[in-house]
């Protein structure tokens, strides 16, 4: 449990180019704060830079410009400027993240794999795929999977770590939208700030605290 | 600009709070090592604007040239390169095989390990414990059953009470997914895979604070890669050692490793969290070695 408030996200003038001679801007000066206990859903067109702004806030992306920020009680880092042991110790300890990534040897169980991502029991991770109604996909093999049972088994994991800042791409092309909104209430409850990405109309637009859609770089909220 | 040590307030890492990770228990730095007489424009004339690591003034050879990185317990780095880019001499300077020309490495409280007073041998097997890419090169004996060998390091550990030595390997060969028939057996049958859990077994009998693995699955077919991938993450995990790894294969780096660090030309042109180097790298080497990953 966290204190309610304690955790937030906060970036600011973020902006990631793709390319090399030629660049295409994804994000424009980005600005978003996602305080602890709420839930920021960021709507967009196919290929509007959701994912790429979900990669620049779990560290997989460099951001060309900009700052994502974190702070939990009163320790603040600034994850952009972070080394790489520090980004890495933040992926596996701090963020729980949802980017359709799920690299693990293949003969493992996918309770095994969800509960190694998530550091929690065996039984624990069975109890979060059961949330979604994937109890079935424990013994199997991760390797096995389909790649949208490997999404549940991913997302399951990520929602099961229970950690302060959560930050999920497209967690509705994975599990049905009202065993995710009670599972996003739940990490809410708990004091998480969460950030979620979804395509126009989203479901999750019932739950969130904020919300706004990104176009041509940049978010134009609607909610707030 | 700020950095991740510049961060507001202290940096206790035991609290629940902290955005920090524990202090590293592997500190390397600045780990410089050359083949070959050597001059004063070495550093110069090799590297990655020279496009080479051999002098063209000395002819010596620049294996690794201020190499700095750090691994924390449990933790586990990755080191990849294309064939010649110092991936080996490093390996071999972290094993205490070599004795770089500069730099230091502090394993947990013991300081600069390249000037120990102990014995490199006695701190081979106490603290720092490779696993090589091939298991009879790597000083097992062949013609010994599997057993044999496990109890042989026991036997360097002090253990002298036979049957708690036969109860010991016994139970580390099994924990690793050897089946207990196979024991007895001279490691010479074995296949490599099976050779390799004997030298995971080895390694667990005395945990080092620093696991080297040696391209673990190079060579292995890819069902008994599979199977190794999980028994070689569950040691790791199960040691709390820190852990380098070098392997060609991305795949498996990105599997067991949570930073990688790319090694070119003897110079480390890249390091990141593995996901970053492999979806967004940004040295020009580090690009064309993921655009080289056969899909």
């Amino acid at each position: 449990m966290i204190a309610q408030g304690a955790a937030a996200i906060t970036v600011t003038d973020l902006s990631k180019r793709f390319g090399g001679a030629a660049p295409t801007g994804v994000l424009d000066a980005v600005n978003l704060i996602a305080r602890g206990g709420t839930l920021s859903l960021i709507v967009g067109a196919p290929c509007s830079g959701k994912s790429t702004l979900v990669r620049c806030l779990t560290g997989v992306y460099r951001p060309d410009a900009g700052e994502v920020t974190f702070r939990l009680g009163a320790r603040v880092l600034n994850l952009t400027a972070a080394d790489p042991r520090t980004v890495a110790w933040m992926r596996s300890h701090r963020i729980a993240s949802f980017d359709g990534q799920l690299a693990a040897a293949p003969r493992l169980p996918a309770a095994i794999v969800a509960a190694r991502v998530a550091q929690r029991s065996r039984s624990a991770a069975v109890a979060a795929l059961a949330r979604f109604q994937a109890a079935d996909l424990a013994p199997a093999p991760i390797g096995r999977l389909r790649t949208a049972d490997r999404l549940t088994v991913a997302l399951a994991a990520a929602l099961l770590a229970e950690r302060p800042f959560v930050v999920l791409d497209e967690p509705e092309r994975s599990v049905d939208p009202d065993s995710l909104a009670s599972s996003l209430k739940r990490a809410m409850d708990a004091g998480a700030a969460i950030i979620a990405t979804g395509a126009p109309g989203s479901a999750l637009e019932s739950v969130a605290t904020a919300s706004g859609e990104l176009r041509k770089g940049r978010i134009e909220w609607h909610k707030q | 600009m700020m950095t991740a040590n510049a961060f507001d307030g202290l940096a206790d890492w035991t609290d629940g709070e902290s955005l920090l990770p524990p202090p590293p228990l592997v500190s390397v730095r600045g780990v410089s090592h050359r083949f070959g007489p050597g001059c004063d424009r070495c550093v110069e004339l090799t590297g990655e604007e020279a496009g080479t690591n051999r002098c063209h003034a000395c002819g010596s050879v620049v294996a690794v040239h201020d190499a700095s990185f750090e691994v924390g317990s449990r933790e586990v780095l990755g080191v990849v390169g294309e064939s010649g880019s110092g991936k080996t001499t490093l390996l071999r300077c972290l094993h205490l095989d070599l004795v770089p020309d500069a730099g230091s490495m502090v394993v947990g409280q013991q300081e600069n390990m390249f000037q120990a007073t102990a014995a490199h041998r006695e701190l081979r097997r106490s603290t720092v414990v490779m696993v090589h890419q091939n298991a009879l090169a790597a000083g097992l004996y062949p013609r010994l059953a599997a057993e044999s060998n496990v109890a042989e390091r026991l036997l360097g550990g002090g253990a002298r009470a036979f049957t708690g030595i036969h109860a010991r390997a016994t139970e580390l060969l099994s924990e690793l997914g050897l089946q207990p028939e196979r024991h007895t057996d001279a490691l010479m049958t074995f296949s490599g895979g099976m050779q390799q859990r004997v030298q995971l077994a080895r390694a667990l009998v005395d945990p080092p604070q620093l696991l080297l693995l040696d391209e673990p699955t190079t060579g292995l077919d890819p069902s008994v890669q599979a199977d190794l991938l999980d028994v070689v993450q569950r040691v790791t995990e199960t040691l709390g050692s820190a852990t380098v790894i070098v392997s060609h294969d991305l795949a498996v780096v990105r599997i067991l490793a949570s930073r990688i660090v790319v090694l070119h030309h003897g110079r480390i042109v890249e390091q990141g969290v593995s996901e970053q180097i492999l979806e967004d790298p940004q040295h020009p080497y580090t690009q064309l070695l993921v655009s080289s990953r056969l899909t």
